[in-house]
C-alpha cells in the first residue's frame, strides 16, 4: 500500500445543459486502487457530495445513480481534489 | 443437516490487538440461505454452516481500542448490562403471526475535467454480479436488516445498512455512526427495517443515540470500524422483525462456512435489499475478506452464518476493494460490545 493520507473529497453534480445542481443523486465508489468505505453519499440541494475516508492519492471509479440513469467515471484524486461533474 | 455440536472455548479477554482472537471452536452444519436465482451446487462446505485532553488531540491507550464511545445517553432508557462470557448470542425469529406483517452504462468521459479520466479498472463487483434481490422483505432474516438514511453533523446525507440485535439496537459500521470529516456523530439516522422500494413494512425510526469504540472514533482504524444505533425507548422494531444472533468463530470455521450478506446497495437505488453468499477468501485477526459483491450503501450489512434456523452474524461489512470486500470481524472484544449494546436496546 503506497504511503498517503486518508481524507474526504468534496464534489458537486450539475446538469450539463443548464448548470443546475443535481440533488438526490447517489454517489458511490465502485472500485479503485485502495480499500474504501462501502457507504453511499447523496448529493444535497447544491449538488454537493463527499467521498469519505479514502486513501489519497488514489484512483477510484465512481458510480453516480440519478433519475433512473447512471454514470460511471474514473478519477485520479489527491487531497486537494474537488470534483465538478456534469450529468 | 447435522446436529449442532458447538464446543466453546473461553479465554481471558485481550486487548484489541490480539493475534489469536478468542474463538469458539465449532463443527457445525452450515447452510446457505435458500434463494431463487442462486445455485451453490457442487460447492461443498466443510463447516456446513448455512449461508444466511489537549483539545483536538486524542490518543487511545493500548488495550482501549474497543473502549465504548458514544454521543449521548439521554435519548434512550438504558439499563445496566451483565457481561456474560458467551461467545454466541442467540437471535430470535418472530413468527409471521407475531410479526407485522439498472442497468448501468459507461458514459463518455468529460474531457473538460482533466482530473477525470476513463480507465477500466476492477470494481467492487468481483467478476460477474451475483447478487440476488430480496423481495418481499417481510420474512426473517430479511426484515431484521435495515436501510439507514444518515444525516451527518454537517448536513451531508448518506446511505448505509444496519441490522437488529435487540428490539432497539441496530448494529452497523463505525463509519455510519461516526464520520470523522463530516462533524463526527451524525445529527440523526433514520432506520427502516425491511425497506422494499416504497414499502416500509415495519415503519421507520429516527435514531440519535450512537455508539462506537475508541479504535474507530479516536484512531480511525479499519479493524475497529463498528458501532450501533440505540433507538428511542418507544421504538422497538425488533419486537416485530426478530433479531440476529452474533458469534465469535475461529479461523477454520470461518474459512469453511458460507457467509451470507444482504444490504441496501446504492447502485440499485438504495431502496432494495440485495443478497449474496460465498465462502471467505481470507482472514485477518480482526477482518474477514470475501468475494461477495457489494456496493456503496451496504456498509454495516450483517455477514452471517446460518446454522439450522439460527443466524449468527460473524462480521459487519464495511469496505470494498477489488482484491476482496471485507467486514469487521466479530472477535471477543467486538462481541462484548455488541452484547452490551444489545442489552441497552432491550
Amino acid at each position: 500500500m503506497p504511503s498517503g493520507t486518508t481524507a474526504s473529497v468534496k464534489g458537486m453534480l450539475y446538469k450539463s445543459a443548464t448548470g443546475v445542481p443535481v440533488e438526490g443523486a447517489i454517489v458511490m465508489i465502485a472500485g479503485g486502487s485502495h480499500e474504501h468505505p462501502d457507504i453511499a453519499a447523496q448529493s444535497d440541494e447544491q449538488g454537493t457530495f463527499y467521498l469519505p475516508n479514502i486513501q489519497l492519492p488514489g484512483t477510484y471509479t465512481l458510480l453516480i445513480n440519478y433519475s433512473n440513469e447512471s454514470k460511471r467515471l474514473t478519477v485520479n484524486l489527491t487531497k486537494d481534489s474537488v470534483l465538478k461533474i456534469p450529468l | 443437516m447435522k446436529p449442532k455440536t458447538f464446543s466453546e472455548t473461553l479465554r481471558s479477554p485481550k486487548n484489541g490487538n490480539d493475534k489469536d482472537p478468542m474463538v469458539a471452536t465449532a463443527h457445525v452444519p452450515s447452510l446457505i440461505e435458500n434463494l431463487p436465482g442462486q445455485s451453490y451446487m457442487g460447492m461443498e462446505s466443510d463447516t456446513e454452516t448455512e449461508v444466511e485532553q489537549v483539545e483536538g488531540f486524542k490518543l487511545t491507550k493500548p488495550g482501549e481500542a474497543d473502549k465504548e464511545m458514544y454521543n449521548t445517553l439521554n435519548t434512550e432508557s438504558e439499563s445496566a448490562y451483565v457481561s456474560e462470557n458467551l461467545l454466541e448470542e442467540a437471535g430470535t425469529e418472530v413468527t409471521d403471526e407475531e410479526g407485522e406483517g439498472g442497468v448501468f452504462t459507461r458514459d463518455a468521459f468529460f474531457a473538460s475535467y482533466p482530473e477525470l479520466y476513463q480507465k477500466s479498472i476492477s470494481e467492487v463487483i468481483i467478476g460477474t454480479d451475483d447478487r440476488v434481490r430480496i423481495t418481499p422483505t417481510t420474512t426473517f432474516p430479511w426484515r431484521a436488516i435495515c436501510s439507514l438514511r444518515i444525516t451527518a453533523k454537517n448536513g451531508s446525507r448518506w446511505i448505509g445498512t444496519g441490522w437488529l440485535v435487540a428490539p432497539r439496537t441496530v448494529i452497523t459500521a463505525g463509519h455510519c455512526v461516526y464520520m470523522h470529516d463530516q462533524g463526527g456523530w451524525p445529527k440523526s439516522i433514520e432506520v427502516i427495517p425491511g425497506l422494499n422500494d416504497a414499502a416500509r413494512p415495519y415503519g421507520s425510526f429516527m435514531g440519535t443515540s450512537f455508539r462506537s469504540v475508541a479504535g474507530w472514533v479516536n484512531d480511525k482504524k479499519r479493524e475497529y470500524d463498528y458501532g450501533c444505533i440505540i433507538l428511542p425507548s418507544n421504538a422497538r422494531p425488533g419486537d416485530k422483525t426478530g433479531v440476529f444472533g452474533f458469534a465469535v468463530k475461529d479461523n477454520p470455521y470461518l474459512l469453511s462456512a458460507y457467509l451470507n450478506l444482504a444490504g441496501y446497495p446504492g447502485d440499485k437505488g438504495g431502496n432494495q435489499q440485495w443478497f449474496m453468499a460465498r465462502k471467505a477468501k481470507s482472514l485477518a485477526p480482526r477482518v474477514i475478506y470475501y468475494e461477495i459483491d457489494t456496493m456503496g450503501g451496504q456498509s454495516g450489512s450483517p455477514v452471517w452464518v446460518k446454522v439450522g434456523n439460527a443466524r449468527y452474524a460473524v462480521g459487519i461489512h464495511t469496505n470494498g476493494l477489488v482484491s476482496g470486500n471485507s467486514a469487521t470481524r466479530i472477535v471477543q472484544p467486538v462481541f462484548n460490545n455488541l452484547q452490551a449494546w444489545k442489552n441497552l436496546g432491550m
